[in-house]
C-alpha cells in the first residue's frame, strides 16, 4: 500500500542485488584541472547586482537610495540546515585525460569532496548546466565522515537526466553496507526488482527489505529531473520534481 | 519495518556507480548532488523545486 503524502505507511520486501563482489574503490584520485572553483557563483545562479548607489557632485549631499540596495541573494542549498554534502557540476570539477573528472568539491563547507575511484571518473561537460556524464562503468566515492551518517533522518537530492537502458539499474548516490541487505540509503534509476526491475522508474532503499519505487515511469528518456529521498525516522518517501510524494 | 540505524557504518558514499556490484552504474547526466542531514519539510523541499527549476528547467 503507497500513500500520495509524507505521511507514510508500511514496508515492502522484495530481493534484489544478486550480484556481490568485492569493493576496491580507490578514492585517491588526484586534482589536476578544475573546471570552476568554489568562488564563482556558489550560492545560486543569480549573482546579486552591484550597488546601484548614485555618485554624488562635488557639493551635493548624500542621497538616502534605499531603492538602490541590492536584492537579497538567491536561495540556494548552502541556505539548508543540515546541509552535509553539495555536489554541483558547474562547480569544483576537476579533470584529467580526456576530460575525465578526478574529483568533484563539495560545496556544502564540510569537505565530502567526491573523488573518482580507480581513476574513471565520469566526463565533465564544459557549457551552461555543465553535467557530469556517467557511462555505466565509473564511479566516485565521499570519504565517511560522521557529516554523512545520518541515522533516521535525512535527504538525498539529485538532478539527473536517466539514460539508462531498460533492465538495468544506475546508482545515483548511496552509502550502504558492503553485503546482503545492504543497509544503508541508497537512491537508484531503474530501480532493481529480482527479476522484474522498475524499468523507467527511481526508487530509494534502507536496505533490500525497505524501499519505494516512484510512481513516475519513463525516467530515462534523458530529461533532468530531480530525484529525492527521503527519511524521518521509520518512514521513507521519495519524490520526482515537484510531484506528490510517494512514501513506504 | 525495521529501520536500519546507518550512523555508523563506516563505509565510504559512492555516487554515480556501486561498489560492489558493476551493474548498477549510472547512465546519463548529473547535475547537482545534495545530502541533507535532516528530513526536508515540504516548505523546504518546494524551495529546492523551485531552485532545481530555475537552474535545470525540470517540470
Amino acid at each position: 500500500m503507497r500513500t500520495s503524502s509524507f505521511a507514510q505507511i508500511s514496508v515492502s520486501s522484495l530481493a534484489l542485488l544478486a550480484a556481490v563482489g568485492a569493493c576496491t574503490g580507490d578514492t585517491s584520485a588526484t586534482a589536476t584541472e578544475p573546471v570552476a572553483t568554489a568562488g564563482s557563483d556558489a550560492g545560486g545562479n543569480v549573482s546579486p547586482s552591484p550597488s546601484t548607489t548614485p555618485k554624488a557632485d562635488a557639493g551635493t549631499p548624500p542621497v538616502s537610495n534605499d531603492a538602490g540596495a541590492p536584492p537579497p541573494p538567491a536561495w540556494s542549498p548552502k541556505d539548508l540546515g543540515s546541509l552535509a554534502v553539495w555536489l554541483r557540476g558547474d562547480l569544483g570539477v576537476h579533470t584529467g585525460a580526456a576530460g575525465m573528472v578526478t574529483n568533484w568539491d563539495d560545496q556544502s563547507g564540510l569537505g565530502n569532496d567526491a573523488n573518482a575511484v580507480m581513476g574513471a571518473g565520469p566526463v565533465a561537460t564544459k557549457g551552461a548546466l555543465s553535467p557530469l556524464t556517467f557511462d555505466g562503468a565509473q564511479m566516485m566515492t565521499i570519504k565517511d565522515a560522521a557529516s554523512i551518517r545520518w541515522g533516521s533522518d535525512f535527504t538525498v537530492i539529485v538532478v539527473a537526466s536517466s539514460a539508462q537502458a531498460a533492465k538495468t539499474y544506475g546508482a545515483l548516490y548511496g552509502k550502504t553496507a558492503v553485503a546482503a541487505p545492504y543497509a544503508g540509503p541508497a537512491l537508484f534509476t531503474d530501480y532493481p526488482g529480482g527479476a522484474t526491475p522498475f524499468t523507467g522508474s527511481v526508487g530509494g532503499q534502507l536496505d533490500i527489505g525497505n524501499f519505494v519505487v516512484s510512481a513516475e515511469t519513463a525516467l530515462d528518456d534523458q530529461s533532468p529531473r530531480m530525484f529525492a529521498m527521503r527519511r524521518s525516522g521509520a518512514m521513507i518517501g521519495l519524490r520526482v520534481n515537484g510531484g506528490a510524494p510517494r512514501s513506504s | 519495518m525495521n529501520p536500519t540505524d546507518t550512523s555508523a557504518m563506516g563505509v565510504d558514499a559512492f555516487v554515480g556507480g556501486h561498489p560492489n556490484v558493476a551493474q548498477q552504474g549510472f547512465i546519463g547526466s548529473m547535475y547537482e548532488v545534495i545530502g541533507v542531514g535532516a528530513a526536508l519539510d515540504d516548505a523546504t523541499y518546494a524551495k529546492v523545486v523551485t531552485y532545481a527549476t530555475k537552474r535545470y528547467g525540470i517540470k
